[in-house]
């Protein structure tokens, strides 16, 4: 399993709504990429499907379940969730703060069993984090530190994964490195993985299906062939694109061109 | 330590980690039992280690060393120690809890709000329907008084945030203060020698019913915080991942400072304020093991007893007169625990 349907979701801070009637269906195996500009509503709708936030109208349902009616230990028992922030006030070991993500798995005896220790294995392994198992994560640089939060995330053992901005702080071969496990555990382990990323490039070549956001509304929604084209590009983020298709490896190749930020045309 | 590669390596680290966590525990606990041995031969009365262990084990039957071991320094050190490890476990959870180094059971004014409480009995209450209890009593009610306005002032629609209850917490704290400066001032001079004294802490008159009076709610306290220590790891590490990972960061929350206010209710009662101790511990055992809570609420338990046993014991025997422990534990604390901040070797707060 590990479905997600949302139905008619709208959201507000206060007087400010930020989601407007947002609806979207997303099934196991998939990537699906969130892009839009900066305060759009991306990471605000990451929350609402985990039910960090609680959404003003409208249902998310996880699995034919409304995770309105969930607890939070079995929303992570299904969903687990990297934020952007990689900060953590104390200095706890890069293991312990992976076996953290054992948290809801963990059975009522609450002691570390085999099963835990494998599940953090795969993580570790997975992210390249095993090599500092010992180290303090303030000891960590940014990008580290973010592929232990990674690592965290999958000792979930999740069926669903939501990863905001995740190749924010990386250098380019651990982004690569990184959205090659993504597609990897989508296609393998047949996880549904919902991307909020500002990396166009990265998401017109491994996401399955993107949404563009546009103001807190729907604008788009489709396969990534579909959607990753010159004139929705333009439109939501203001910047000449061109796709071309890169035989070699068998993508589409988007390439950015100017901003239109200054030009009459906007 | 060597890279890991394997699974077996990684094994190999956890159970490493795990049995230097038990024999860490160990140490300290027999730490403990030494110091409250030693303790017992401290005092007026000094006794040997032999004549200690005599009375405890039955062997010597002496009715002035059995009255001394078993109705006066017994049941005072049970109180030190219990009071000790409330206050230490009191100021961890909430440094944990509010991600703040500065918490301690006076950041959110519970302190000054049993001390309010207590010196209101003092001034006007002393004898009342309540007796000798009214003192504790009310220390205890305005303690849970406080926590309640507290945590309802922080209290929106999204929830409670953690520096606003803090800032409510200094906020009733000040006013509490006030209102204990202001008894001062109004009541006659045996009374405010009796507030001042009381708010400087002292363990001096423990005895069994002290201990009596404080062993539930300080027990309660502490068991709580041991049933939800995997949760305090996750929400010290933020409380926003902790909800990713299914913690109920409310409940908890809540549950961990109502588990705060008995245990410093509890101690409150029986020995005033005594302050610095639920900062200086906490931290002194962060600084040396880290912020796994797996070790560091034992140690908090056990530290906390052995550096209140310790400051009792010098407080009422290395002076002309009995010195208020509240007043020593300030005096010693602040400058050890400035020595353990400057030689430390790891970061421990970002």
């Amino acid at each position: 399993m590990g479905s997600i349907k949302v139905e008619n979701v709208d959201f507000s801070y206060a007087e400010r709504q930020i989601l407007y009637d947002i609806s979207l269906e997303a099934n196991a195996g998939e990537v699906v990429g969130i892009l839009g500009q900066n305060g759009c509503g991306k990471t605000t709708l990451l929350k609402c499907i985990n039910r960090s936030l609680k959404t003003n109208s409208g249902d998310v349902l996880l699995d034919g379940e409304n995770v309105g009616e969930m607890s939070r230990k079995n929303i992570a028992k299904k969903i687990a969730f990297v934020t952007q922030t990689t900060n953590i006030t104390f200095a706890f070991t890069v293991f312990e703060t992976v076996m953290m993500g054992r948290y809801a798995c963990a059975g009522d005896e609450g002691n570390t069993n085999e099963k835990d220790l494998r599940a953090v294995y795969e993580a570790m392994k997975d992210t390249e984090t095993l090599k500092f198992a010992d180290r303090y994560i303030n000891e960590l640089s940014g990008g580290e530190r973010k592929r232990v939060m990674i690592a965290r995330a999958l000792a979930q053992e999740p069926e669903i994964l939501l990863l905001d901005e995740p190749t924010l702080h990386l250098d380019i071969n651990h982004q690569f490195d990184l959205l090659e496990l993504v597609r990897k555990l989508a296609r393998e382990k047949n996880l549904l993985i919902m991307i909020v990323t500002h990396d166009l490039v990265f998401a017109s070549r491994y996401c399955d299906r993107v949404m563009i956001i546009k103001d807190g509304k729907l604008h788009h929604l489709g396969s990534t062939k579909d959607i990753m084209i010159p004139d929705n590009i333009e439109e939501t983020f203001y910047i000449e694109t061109e796709v071309s298709e890169d035989s070699r490896f068998g993508i589409n190749i988007l390439l950015i061109g100017k901003s239109k930020n200054n030009s009459d045309d906007k | 330590m060597a890279e890991l590669n394997s699974f077996e390596d990684l094994r190999e680290f956890e159970e490493t980690s795990r049995r230097k966590t038990v024999v860490i525990v160990s140490s300290v606990a027999a730490l403990a039992v030494s110091t409250f041995i030693c303790a017992m031969m401290v005092g007026n009365y000094h006794l040997s280690i032999s004549q200690v262990f005599g009375v405890l084990f039955g062997t010597i039957h002496d009715d002035t060393m059995e009255y001394i071991i078993f109705e006066v320094r017994l049941p005072r050190l049970l109180c030190c120690f219990i009071v000790g490890a409330a206050l230490s476990l009191s100021g961890l959870v909430m440094q944990s809890l509010f991600k703040n180094p500065m918490a301690s059971p006076s950041v959110l004014g519970i302190s000054s709000g049993a001390a309010f409480g207590a010196s209101l009995a003092l001034a006007f209450g002393v004898g009342g329907f309540m007796g000798s209890l009214m003192v504790p009593g009310m220390a205890f009610i305005f303690c849970f008084l406080t926590m309640g306005v507290v945590y309802m002032l922080a209290r929106t629609k999204y929830g409670v945030a953690s520096n606003t209850l803090l800032l409510a917490g200094v906020a009733m704290g000040a006013f509490f203060n006030g209102l204990v400066s202001l008894l001062q001032y109004v009541v006659n001079d045996d009374v405010l020698s009796s507030i001042v004294y009381w708010t400087m802490g002292s363990l001096n008159g423990c005895g069994w019913s002290s201990f009596a009076l404080a062993i539930a709610p300080l027990a309660i306290g502490m068991i709580i915080v041991f049933i939800l220590i995997k949760e305090l790891n996750l929400i010290s590490a933020g409380e926003e991942q902790a909800a990713n990972m299914g913690v109920n960061v409310v409940n908890v929350r809540i549950i961990l400072i109502i588990a705060t206010a008995l245990m410093v209710g509890g101690s409150v009662a029986i020995s005033g304020v005594i302050g610095f101790v639920g900062l200086i511990v906490p931290h002194i055992f962060r600084m040396i093991v880290g912020p796994n809570h797996k070790l560091l609420v034992p140690l908090c338990i056990v530290g906390g007893g052995i550096f209140m046993i310790v400051m009792d014991t010098i407080a009422k025997s290395m002076f002309s007169i009995i010195l208020p422990v509240g007043v020593l534990t300030s005096l010693i604390g602040a400058p050890f625990f400035i020595y353990v901040m400057r030689t430390r070797k790891k970061e421990i707060w970002e």
